[in-house]
């Protein structure tokens, strides 16, 4: 079950397993605060608030606009808007969706962040980003909304009625060797507008009408003549007009070797229509020829793609990727690694990085025993964990101090710090009947002089 | 001394005198000398004195060809002719009169002749492509295209066939010299002639019979057989008979029709078309067999009508019936006669006959090249052919003959035409019912 918390702005919030979702109604709901979240959750019935939601989320910059997103799934929405999400969830029974979430966010994490201002290298970012979080193939699907019959997930939002460049983006890609095609379909489109939506008819070679009927030609044994059946046609069945005769037995008397079109308008008789194919979006008559044809194919991401993303990471986050735990937190030696050598960048880079301590403390807490404290401890780590970035790393000192650390970035005092301190304090009260906060939120801004010992000399605040 | 160099058999007819001479030879002297010789020099005389006449009257017709540039439907019905169609379109791309339309019939095809067709016809190369997918024979194929021939003429063609430049201007000019005229054959000539003896045979067979025969009966009215390879014709008149009949032997048969709705038939020498001969005796012996079988079934037997003086007798009909018949049908009948009266009667002079006959014979042949040479355009190419005139003798006088004879015996007696499988079954068993 999920934990269900309420915010001041009365957003409804999920928290299972340190996994944590809100709930969003309203675009403007939205803000800044959803990249604090391990996920977001549509929870409106109405479709045009969904798709802002979806829009807002997916086409804001970076990567974290690929968080997770699901649909509450007392909605119905069409396919064309749930394919840019991860999908519907039951808020009432939802494991899989805490895995999904924290198998996404660990895919994310892998990914180095990126800030792109070429727009074409944002959209390969994104592309890549999204086909790697998401861990399956990118698999267009047919779609009358579309121009061009197929819908693409994440790239429709960005290229509506621009199918044939978005097209172009994933040949590019896949040309380039981060993508492999599987052969999914031939399309056919307008010369001139890139429509999909065409009439495929047979015209006459002649005057182009396509008001033709297609006639039986007859062969009369006896006499050699052939002819539309019309020509042999009476009012009491068939007779040859070359000869007068009866027609009365076919494959005796008479046979139809093929059969003829003749047009309504010309009056031109032929035998191989020419195929037209008219465009319902702008009225232009193409050849078959003429008609653009386009490969659609299921993607997947390769090695090349793969190692694309992660290229240029700081082997910092490649070493959170192998030691990251289930809690979410990493051993301390490791942490303080880390922090040495994330002292060392900014002292070549000249980044701000901060240094956060979480301390809670209760007398009532000391009398657990260790079972009950290390339980206390993972579910505490978890809640922290889940308002946390992938990028934030936390370790844990004591079942009660907590130190994380929040590479590149320069203000002191990150909104999600301010939501774990809410939050944490919120939890404990109503949990411990106390007048006193139980919490202490200590910030420390990373420089090159920073002496790293000194920030795990705590004293146990309860012996104060 | 002299004497000695002659051979004995020729000292011996020298001694004999005529009046033997023309017992033993009547056949030759009756048939062979008057028909290709005699008629042959006297039609070329009559040609000459009238040449400016006839050159003016030409070159009337032709300003009035011109005048008018009348729309005409070039009509190729054909089974797997696939493979000669794309050479075919450019050959008549090259030709000085262009205002027609081509249409080609597929007639059941199985080869690739369909996708040829219908690419030539996206290209615009060709007008028309209409194909059946069942087979219909010569005849229904020729009719479809009829059908959807929007041309005052219509051109009948072979695919496998080449053209002088010239060929369908020269080929419509008679219908402007003469508003009588519903049809007009071309002049087919043989273009493998190299290929082999046989093709070399049938070349100067076709100079002498096709070509000069046909300027001679076309000249007399009597003008027998437009070849399918390359003839024009009116489309009213066309029309009003009901276009091909069943054949084998459908050219010859709607020459008769024509001729019987009241038009003049017309051959015109300088419509040149070249055709692939068969270079197999074998090929020959069936083409030859399925020809002649078409005299009896057609002359001898549809059209025997016209050798009664019935409301629509018509003497040039007659004639032109009757010659060819008569030239045909009689003359081989009359060839037995003959070898039968030379073996009761004068077995014993055998070592002189034959000689002379060959002798005879061989003589004619050259005298008769002479004669095609003065009416040949070609006549310098044609020069290689001169050494195997000799050969003519066996070849028309033997090998031709028992072939003939052959076929209309099987004809005559048993109908073996309606079994060809030049049609098919379900054409031939209802022409046969229907007695046509
Ligand atoms: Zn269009
Ligand atoms: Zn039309
Ligand atoms: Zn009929």
């Amino acid at each position: 079950m999920f934990n269900v918390l309420r915010n001041s702005d009365s957003a409804k919030e999920l928290v299972y397993q340190g996994v944590r979702l809100v709930l969003v109604r309203r675009v403007t709901e939205l803000q800044q605060q959803w990249r604090d979240y391990n996920g977001l959750i549509i929870d409106t019935a109405i479709e045009h608030e969904a798709k802002a939601i979806v829009e807002a989320v997916r086409r804001a910059k970076g990567i974290e606009s690929l968080i997770p997103l699901f649909i509450n799934d007392i909605q119905d929405f069409p396919r064309e808007l749930v394919c840019h999400t991860d999908g519907f969830i039951d808020t009432q029974h939802q494991e899989n969706v805490a895995h999904k979430t924290i198998a996404i966010n660990k895919r994310l994490a892998q990914i180095m962040v990126k800030d792109s201002s070429n727009f074409d290298e944002e959209i390969k970012y994104k592309t890549l980003g999204f086909i790697y979080s998401r861990n399956q193939i990118f698999a267009p699907f047919t779609s009358r909304v579309s121009r061009i019959g197929y819908h693409f997930p994440l790239l429709s939002l960005y290229y509506k009625n621009e199918e044939k460049t978005l097209l172009k983006i994933l040949e590019s890609l896949e040309k380039q060797g981060y993508i492999a095609k599987t052969f999914r379909d031939h399309i056919h489109l307008c010369k001139s507008c890139d429509s999909n939506y065409l009439n495929f008819k047979e015209i006459c070679s002649s005057c182009k009408s396509a008001d033709i009927q297609a006639r039986d030609m007859i062969h009369h044994f006896v006499c050699a003549h052939v002819a539309p059946e019309n020509d042999f046609k009476t009012e009491d069945g068939l007779s040859c007009p070359k000869c007068d005769k009866h027609l009365r037995h076919i494959g005796i008397d008479y046979d139809k070797p093929s059969s003829i079109f003749s047009c309504n308008s010309c009056a031109n008789e032929f035998q191989n229509p020419e195929m037209q194919a008219s465009c319902f979006d702008c009225d232009t008559d193409n050849t078959l020829s003429e008609l653009l044809q386009k490969t659609i194919g299921d993607y997947s991401i390769s090695a090349h793609g793969e190692q694309w993303l992660f290229d240029m990471q700081s082997p910092l986050k490649k070493q959170i990727e192998t030691s990251e735990i289930d809690d979410g937190t990493i051993p301390i030696s490791i942490f303080k690694v880390l922090l040495k050598q994330e002292v060392k960048r900014i002292l070549t880079t000249g980044i701000t990085s901060q240094f956060v301590t979480i301390q809670y403390e209760n007398a009532q807490f000391k009398t657990l025993n260790e079972t009950m404290q290390h339980a206390l401890k993972t579910e505490i780590a978890e809640i922290i964990r889940s308002y946390l970035l992938p990028s934030d790393i936390m370790t844990v000192q004591d079942y009660n101090l907590f130190h994380i650390f929040i590479p590149d970035t320069k203000n002191p005092y990150p909104e999600r710090i301010e939501h774990i301190d809410y939050n944490l304090n919120k939890l404990l009260n109503d949990n411990i009947k106390k007048e006193k906060s139980p919490i202490t939120v200590t910030k420390t801004a990373l420089n090159s002089n920073t002496k790293i010992d000194t920030l795990f000399n705590y004293k146990d605040l309860s012996q104060c | 001394m002299l004497e000695q160099l002659i051979p004995e058999y020729i000292l011996y007819w020298n001694a004999v005198g005529i009046p033997k001479f023309i017992r033993v030879f009547w056949y030759f002297v009756l048939f062979e000398f008057t028909r290709y010789i005699i008629i042959d020099y006297v039609v070329f005389a009559i040609f000459s004195l009238t040449k400016n006449r006839r050159n003016k009257c030409f070159a009337q017709a032709r300003q009035a060809l011109f005048n008018e540039n009348p729309f005409v439907s070039v009509i190729i019905p054909g089974k797997n002719e696939g493979k000669h169609l794309f050479k075919l379109t450019k050959s008549l791309d090259e030709q000085t009169f262009s205002n027609f339309e081509l249409i080609i019939v597929d007639d059941g095809s199985d080869d690739e002749t369909p996708t040829i067709g219908k690419n030539l016809e996206q290209l615009g190369l060709i007008d028309k492509f209409i194909r059946n997918e069942m087979r219909g024979g010569k005849a229904s194929a020729a009719n479809l295209a009829l059908r959807f021939s929007k041309g005052k003429y219509i051109v009948h063609l072979d695919a496998d066939c080449s053209f002088d430049r010239d060929a369908i201007e020269n080929v419509l000019i008679p219908f402007f010299m003469d508003s009588k005229i519903g049809a007009v054959g071309g002049n087919v000539k043989v273009r493998n002639y190299k290929d082999s003896l046989c093709a070399k045979l049938q070349a100067i067979e076709y100079l002498k019979t096709v070509s000069v025969g046909r300027i001679i009966t076309s000249y007399l009215g009597i003008y027998k057989i437009i070849s399918g390879a390359f003839g024009a014709f009116k489309k009213e008149a066309i029309d009003a008979i009901g276009g091909w009949d069943i054949g084998p032997g459908l050219d010859g048969d709607i020459t008769v029709k024509i001729r019987k709705s009241g038009y003049k038939v017309y051959f015109e020498p300088s419509a040149i078309c070249l055709t692939n001969a068969p270079s197999k005796f074998k090929v020959l012996t069936k083409q030859r067999l399925r020809w002649d079988k078409s005299i009896i079934r057609f002359r001898v037997r549809k059209h025997k009508d016209v050798y009664f003086p019935t409301a629509n007798f018509n003497w040039a009909t007659f004639f032109s019936l009757t010659e060819n018949v008569f030239y045909n049908v009689v003359l081989d009948i009359l060839w037995w006669i003959y070898i039968i009266d030379i073996i009761i009667n004068y077995s014993g002079s055998l070592q002189f006959i034959i000689p002379m006959n060959f002798t005879l014979y061989f003589v004619m042949n050259y005298v008769q090249m002479s004669s095609i040479s003065l009416f040949s355009e070609r006549s310098k190419e044609e020069r290689y052919l001169w050494k195997y005139v000799g050969l003519m003798t066996l070849y028309t006088g033997t090998y031709l003959r028992i072939v003939r004879t052959a076929a209309y015996y099987k004809e005559f007696f048993f109908k073996r035409s309606f079994e060809d499988p030049w049609n098919p079954y379900k054409s031939s068993i209802q022409a046969k019912r229907a007695g046509l």
